[in-house]
C-alpha cells in the first residue's frame, strides 16, 4: 500500500485531532447545569420516625473503615441504607462539579472555605429546618458556631474542629541544641530555628506549611501565620486589608524567603504533598513545624514515627499558634422532598451531633477518642473518655493536655475570607503565587500585589 | 394418505424459492452503512456530542453562583489570547512537549536498536522494557515521587552514598525536564516496540553491504536504518507529542503544577479554570486553542518530515 503526501497529511491531521481532542472532551465534562441561589425554606422538619430509601454519602479518603462502621451502625439503628463513596483526588473540584450537575449527594464532607459559594449557588441545603438546630448550635464551641453560620443560617454540622498550624516541637532536637524555652512569637521561633541549625542539632530545623496544593497547604499557612501575627488579611466582605506598601505581609514573606534561601527548611518542601509533610516531620531531625493538631498522635505513634514520645505542642503564650480548621458535614441540594431531607438531616445528626436514640455524641466521641480528631463540641473534646484515650499516647500528658485544650479554647478563624464565595479560587491563586515569593522566582512585593489584585478582581466578579 | 396430503400441500403452495438473505436485498453501500451504524451512533454520543457541546460552552459565559449563562461569542478566545498567563502556560507546554518528545524518542530508538541485536537476555529485556508503559500514570507518579524525593528518594540516597548532597529535582528550574523524564520513561516502551517491528524488517545484507562500503555506525544509521523507520518514527513522534501536549495526570500527581506554577502547563491551567474555578467557557475556549495548536504543529511537523525525506515513503523508495 503506497502512502502519498496527501493521504499522509490527512492521516497526520486525524492523528493530531485524536491526540488533541482530549482537551475539549475534558472541558465538556464540566457540565453546565445551574441552579442559582437558594435557601432551604419552610417550617422545621420532624425527625423521621422510620428509615426509608438510601442516602448517598461522599467523603475524602480519611479513615474510611471508621466511617463505614458508623454508616452500618446508622443503618442498623435507623433503617436507612447509606451508600458510602470515597472521592479520590481533587475533592473540592470533584464534589463541586457533582453538586453543580445535581448528582445524588446527600451527605458530603467539606472544609470551611467551600460552603459559602455552594450555598449561594443553591447546591446545598442549609440546616434551618433541622429539628435540633438550636440545641446543636447551643452546644457548639462559639468559634465553630460562628464558622458554621453563613448569612445567618447554620449551613452544616461539624465533622472535626482542630487547629491547623499548631506549633509542634521535637524535644530531642531542642535538647541537643540546648534550647529550654518556648518561642512566644514567630520572630522568636525563627531565631530559635537558626540557633538549632548553628548548633548542628538539625540541618533543616523548620518544616513550614509551604507545601502546595490548590485547596490546602501554603495558602492556609499564609492566612494562618498572618492572623497569628495580628494581621487580619481580609476585612468584612473579603475586602483585602494588605498591600505591597504596608510592611506586615511583605515582611512576613521576606522572612519566609530567608528561611528557604538559608536552607533552614527541607529541600523540596514546595512540592510536598500532605503525606510528605507529615512523614518528613515524623522522621525526626526537625525541631519545629506548624502541623495539624490531630497529627500529634501520628508523630508519637511508634508505627509511624521515628521519634515517638518526642513530639509535643508548643504552648501559646500571648500569641496563637495556628487557626481553626473545620471539616463540615453538608447536605447536597438535589431537590429532595421534605421526607428525604429529614432522612439526610438524620444522617448528618448521627455523624455531626448526638445519636437521637441514646442522646450521646457517638460518632464525634469516636473520632476524638480513636483518631484524635477533635470536635466542634467542648463536651466531646473535654470528656473523660477522650481525655483518657489521648493520655495513653500523649507524651508529658499532665503538661500537654492543658496545652491542647488551650489550643481549642479560642482559636482564630479566617471567617472574612472563608465566608466569601470566591475563597477557593483565591486560595488556588495563592498556592501558585506564594511559592514564587518563597523561592525567589518573583519579588515579594509583586506577589503581595498579585494576591490583593486577585481578591479585588474576584470581589468585582462575584461580589463580597 | 400421507403421501397424498403432502402432494396436495406442495401443489397448493407457491413455487418454493430459496430465501434471499437481508444483506443481499439491499445495496452494498446500505449494508455497509448498517454495519457501521452502531459505532457511528456511539461515536456521536461519546465524542461528537461532547466535543460540539464543548464548542458551544466555549462561546458562553456562565456564573455558577447566579446560575446564569449568556452567549459571549469569541470573547473567551480573545480573553485567553490576550492573557499573559495563557501564553506562559502555552510556552511551558511547548517546552514540555519538546522535552518529552526528544527524551522519549531517544530512549525508544535506543531501546529498539539494542533489542534488534541478538544477545543473552534479549527476550527477558523485551518483556521487562514494557513495564513502565503497563503502569498506570498514578503508580508511575508514586514511584517517581520516591525517586525524586530529597528526603526519602532513591536519587538522594545514591547521591549521598557517593558523598554528594541530596538534590531537589522538582525546583522551578528543573521541574519540567524532571517531569518530562518520567513521561518519556513511561511512553518510550511503546515507541521501542513500534520501531523494533520495523527494524526487524531491515535485511541484514544491507548492513553488511554498508560495512563493505566503509560506512561507520552513524552513516549506516542514516543511510540504512533511518529510511526504514522514518514513517513509524514520525507516527511515534506525533503520538508522544500529542500525548505530552495534553498531559495532565502525571503533573497533577507529581507536582500539582508547582512549585509556584512552574509546571503549570496549558492542560493543567484548563483543568483549574474548568473544574476548580468553574469557568467553563474560558476552559473550553482554551481547550479549543490547544487543539488547534496541536493540529497545526503536527501537520507542520509531518510536512517537514516528508520534505526532509524527499516526500517519498519507504514503499515508494522501493
Amino acid at each position: 500500500m503506497t502512502t502519498t503526501r496527501r493521504t499522509f497529511l490527512k492521516r497526520a491531521s486525524f492523528a493530531a485531532l485524536a491526540a488533541g481532542i482530549g482537551g475539549p472532551l475534558l472541558s465538556a465534562c464540566g457540565g453546565s447545569a445551574s441552579t442559582g441561589a437558594g435557601a432551604t425554606s419552610g417550617a422545621a422538619l420532624s425527625a423521621p420516625s422510620a428509615g426509608a430509601g438510601q442516602l448517598n454519602m461522599r467523603i475524602w479518603g480519611a479513615f474510611p473503615d471508621f466511617v463505614r462502621s458508623q454508616t452500618e451502625a446508622f443503618t442498623k439503628a435507623y433503617g436507612t441504607k447509606v451508600d458510602l463513596g470515597i472521592v479520590a483526588g481533587d475533592y473540592p473540584a470533584i464534589i463541586q462539579n457533582q453538586l453543580r450537575q445535581k448528582q445524588q449527594l446527600d451527605l458530603i464532607y467539606s472544609l470551611g472555605h467551600l460552603p459559602k459559594a455552594w450555598r449561594q449557588a443553591g447546591w446545598i441545603h442549609d440546616f434551618d429546618r433541622y429539628w435540633a438546630k438550636d440545641a446543636a448550635m447551643g452546644e457548639m464551641l462559639p468559634v465553630v458556631r460562628d464558622a458554621l453560620t453563613i448569612d445567618g443560617r447554620l449551613i452544616g454540622l461539624p465533622y472535626f474542629a482542630f487547629v491547623n498550624g499548631a506549633l509542634m516541637a521535637n524535644k530531642q532536637v531542642l535538647a541537643t541544641a540546648g534550647l529550654d524555652s518556648w518561642p512566644t512569637t514567630y520572630d522568636e521561633l525563627y531565631a530559635q530555628v537558626r540557633q538549632v541549625k548553628r548548633s548542628g542539632a538539625s540541618d533543616t530545623p523548620y518544616l513550614p506549611s509551604f507545601w502546595s496544593a490548590p485547596w490546602y497547604g501554603i495558602p492556609f499557612g499564609f492566612v494562618q501565620e498572618a492572623m497569628n501575627r495580628g494581621m487580619p488579611l481580609f476585612g468584612k466582605g473579603g475586602q483585602p486589608e494588605f498591600d505591597e506598601s504596608s510592611g506586615g505581609v511583605v515582611d512576613m514573606l521576606s522572612q519566609w524567603r530567608d528561611l528557604y534561601s538559608e536552607n533552614l527548611v527541607p529541600k523540596g518542601v514546595l512540592t510536598f504533598q500532605e503525606s510528605d509533610w507529615i512523614e518528613t516531620y515524623a522522621a525526626g531531625g526537625i525541631a519545629y513545624s506548624p502541623q495539624l493538631q490531630y497529627d500529634l498522635r501520628t508523630f508519637n505513634d511508634p508505627a509511624k514515627s521515628k521519634a515517638p514520645g518526642q513530639f509535643v505542642a508548643v504552648p501559646q503564650q500571648g500569641q496563637n499558634w495556628g487557626m481553626l480548621h473545620m471539616g463540615i458535614y453538608l447536605i447536597g441540594n438535589r431537590g429532595q422532598s421534605d421526607e428525604e431531607l429529614a432522612q439526610a438531616y438524620s444522617l448528618a445528626e448521627y455523624f455531626g451531633y448526638r445519636d437521637r436514640t441514646s442522646g450521646e455524641f457517638v460518632v464525634p466521641t469516636g473520632w476524638a477518642a480513636q483518631n484524635n480528631l477533635t470536635q466542634g463540641y467542648a463536651e466531646v473534646n473535654n470528656s473523660p473518655q477522650v481525655e483518657a484515650a489521648v493520655r495513653k499516647w500523649l507524651p508529658d500528658a499532665d503538661e500537654q493536655w492543658p496545652i491542647l485544650k488551650d489550643y481549642m479554647a479560642n482559636p482564630q478563624y479566617a471567617k472574612n475570607l472563608y465566608h466569601t464565595s470566591w475563597a477557593l479560587e483565591w486560595m488556588s491563586h495563592a498556592s501558585r503565587e506564594l511559592p514564587q515569593a518563597v523561592n525567589g522566582d518573583a519579588d515579594v512585593k509583586t506577589v503581595v500585589r498579585s494576591l490583593r489584585e486577585k481578591a479585588e478582581k474576584l470581589i468585582q466578579e462575584y461580589g463580597e | 394418505m400421507t403421501v397424498t396430503t403432502e402432494v396436495r400441500d406442495l401443489a397448493a403452495a407457491p413455487a418454493a424459492r430459496p430465501r434471499t438473505p437481508f444483506s443481499s436485498r439491499i445495496s452494498t453501500n446500505r449494508f455497509g452503512l448498517l454495519l457501521i451504524a452502531p459505532v457511528v451512533l456511539l461515536t456521536v454520543a461519546i465524542v461528537v456530542y461532547p466535543v460540539a457541546y464543548s464548542l458551544y460552552i466555549s462561546v458562553t459565559s456562565s456564573n455558577p453562583i447566579t446560575g446564569t449563562t449568556r452567549f459571549v461569542g469569541i470573547e473567551n478566545y480573545t480573553q485567553a489570547l490576550g492573557s499573559g498567563e495563557f501564553w506562559r502556560t502555552l510556552l511551558l507546554t511547548l517546552v514540555y512537549v519538546l522535552c518529552v518528545t526528544v527524551l522519549g524518542t531517544l530512549v525508544a530508538l535506543g531501546a529498539a536498536l539494542l533489542l534488534r541485536e541478538k544477545f543473552f537476555g534479549r527476550r527477558f529485556l523485551m518483556a521487562v522494557i514494557v513495564l513502565p508503559w503497563a503502569l498506570s500514570t498514578y503508580a508511575a507518579a508514586v514511584v517517581w515521587r520516591y525517586v525524586y524525593s530529597p528526603q526519602f528518594g532513591f536519587a538522594a540516597a545514591v547521591s549521598e552514598h557517593a558523598g554528594g548532597s541530596a538534590t531537589d529535582f522538582l525546583t522551578s528550574s528543573s521541574v519540567i525536564p524532571a517531569l518530562a523524564a518520567v513521561h518519556a520513561w513511561q511512553f518510550a516502551p511503546l515507541g521501542a516496540y513500534f520501531l523494533l517491528a520495523t527494524l526487524q524488517m531491515v535485511p541484514d545484507d544491507l548492513y553488511k553491504l554498508a560495512k563493505v562500503d566503509g560506512m561507520g555506525v552513524f552513516s549506516r544509521f542514516r543511510n540504512v536504518t533511518l529510511p526504514y523507520i522514518r514513517v513509524p518514527l514520525a507516527i511515534f513522534l506525533v503520538l508522544i507529542g500529542g500525548q505530552a501536549a495534553t498531559a495532565f495526570d502525571l503533573i497533577y500527581f507529581l507536582t500539582s503544577g508547582g512549585p509556584g506554577g512552574a509546571s503549570r502547563t496549558l492542560p493543567f491551567f484548563i483543568y483549574e479554570e474548568t473544574f476548580q474555578n468553574q469557568r467553563l467557557g474560558s476552559g473550553a475556549a482554551m481547550s479549543w486553542i490547544l487543539l488547534v495548536v496541536v493540529v497545526v504543529v503536527t501537520v507542520g511537523y509531518y510536512t517537514f518530515a516528508l520534505r526532509v525525506g524527499g516526500g517519498k515513503t519507504k514503499e515508494e523508495d522501493r
